[in-house]
């Protein structure tokens, strides 16, 4: 076969990896859907979004019998006073967002100005900065109240995460977010894909791994392990720890860009926060 | 160790000064306690040497997003057995951070080389 030849059978290689690589957000998503769907034909398409509790028919029981009283309301009204709460200067939430507080399902969001993921935690504080307020901590306290309001407002709402298409910083950031969740780390070597698809399902130590479709649409949950509503970053700390890797900044540009790929992943579904799991 | 051998080296000098009556024993006590004080100097350099080949490594790790939970844990652990004069317990620590610092690296560079795995097709 001559050199020739031999280079363009080489180029046409490397860019088929490529493409299977750097395939767009919406075929990845599609991809993600049918791999969870065809895995687990039993499981209804909306039921992923219950997480665990879609695979685990013993665990669903005592979840169920928990949702009778769900251990997040208060979470929800506190969550309520702290949006109609006006500020120092007189203005609230509502000016930076607007009198509906249905609007989880939009986030995260690419921000073109700022070149950067916008999570709505992030943008509840950039809120509170731009009117004076101190700004809440991303993990525990007082953003889960606020976060628990605007999930419950926005329950039944399909996650609808855009990646804009024409945007080569949101593709990069997407994909970071892609690397980043299909990674190996910490002294353990798992990646988020290990647990949450790879083995997706099975039972490590006592307990069923979920699958990663779905993961979004819960949060903020509460966790009977800490005994309080947390964020989605505090989850990404406690799971990075696990595998022994040190953890990233809540709020930082990994996390950041990690929610907006796994978020674009379970478009689609229908946002059912807060929510309560083990 | 080197607890005992700064002891040791007490224990000699009171010897030299108030021991042994023969000058030559004297003597050869002052050389054996000049040996043990290089001893212990050179162990104390190797800790440090150590310490700061741990923080190179874990900052060479945490560079590419590759740091481990353990890692500082165990330079500061180090750092105390080293303060406490738990010199070998300070070595066998930071030998431990210095290998996890590494492998951290390398675990992050070969996964930015190739993350995708083989059971999940796009």
């Amino acid at each position: 076969m001559n050199k020739r030849l031999q280079k363009l059978i080489l180029i046409c290689i490397t860019c088929a990896i490529s493409f299977s690589v750097f395939a767009s957000p919406q075929s990845d998503a599609q991809a993600f859907r049918k791999h969870f769907t065809s895995n687990f034909p039993k499981v209804a398409v909306e039921e992923f979004a219950n997480g665990v509790y879609a695979l685990d028919p013993v665990g669903r029981e005592s979840w169920e019998a928990i949702e009778e009283f769900p251990p997040y309301e208060p979470y929800i009204d506190d969550g309520k006073v702290m949006w109609d709460k006006k500020f120092k200067n007189g203005k609230s939430y509502k000016d930076c967002f607007s009198n509906d507080p249905a609007i989880a399902q939009n986030y995260p969001r690419w921000d073109k100005e700022q070149q950067m993921v916008i999570t709505l935690a992030l943008e509840l504080n950039q809120c509170l900065i731009a009117n004076n307020e101190k700004p809440m901590k991303y993990k525990k306290g007082s953003i889960n109240k606020i976060l628990s309001y605007v999930a419950y407002q926005s329950r039944g709402n399909k996650m609808n995460v855009i990646v804009p298409k024409d945007d080569a910083g949101a593709l990069a950031a997407y994909e970071e977010g892609k690397r980043f969740y299909f990674s190996r780390r910490g002294q353990l070597n798992f990646s988020c894909a290990t647990c949450h698809i790879q083995n997706a399902g099975k039972i490590l130590r006592s307990e069923t791994l979920s699958t990663a479709f779905g993961h979004a649409t819960g949060f903020p949950v509460y966790r009977s392990k800490w005994g309080t509503v947390g964020t989605l970053h505090r989850r990404f700390t406690g799971c990075n720890k696990q595998v022994r890797a040190k953890p990233f900044k809540a709020q930082g540009k990994e996390y950041r860009n990690l929610e907006y790929f796994l978020s674009a992943m379970s478009n689609g579904l229908e946002l059912n926060g807060p929510s309560t799991r083990k | 160790m080197l607890k005992n051998q700064a002891r040791l080296i007490l224990v000699f000098m009171f010897l030299v000064t108030f021991g042994c009556s023969s000058n030559t024993s004297k003597e050869e006590l002052i050389i054996i306690s000049s040996q043990l004080q290089v001893n212990i100097n050179k162990v104390k350099k190797e800790v440090n040497a150590l310490i700061i080949k741990a923080e190179v490594a874990r900052k060479k790790a945490a560079s590419v997003g590759g740091e481990w939970r353990d890692t500082a844990k165990f330079i500061k652990q180090a750092k105390q057995f080293q303060k406490n004069g738990q010199c070998e317990k300070a070595i066998k620590v930071i030998k431990k951070a210095v290998r996890e610092a590494e492998m951290g690296y390398q675990q992050m560079v070969k996964q930015k080389q190739s993350y995708m795995p083989g059971y999940f097709k796009f």
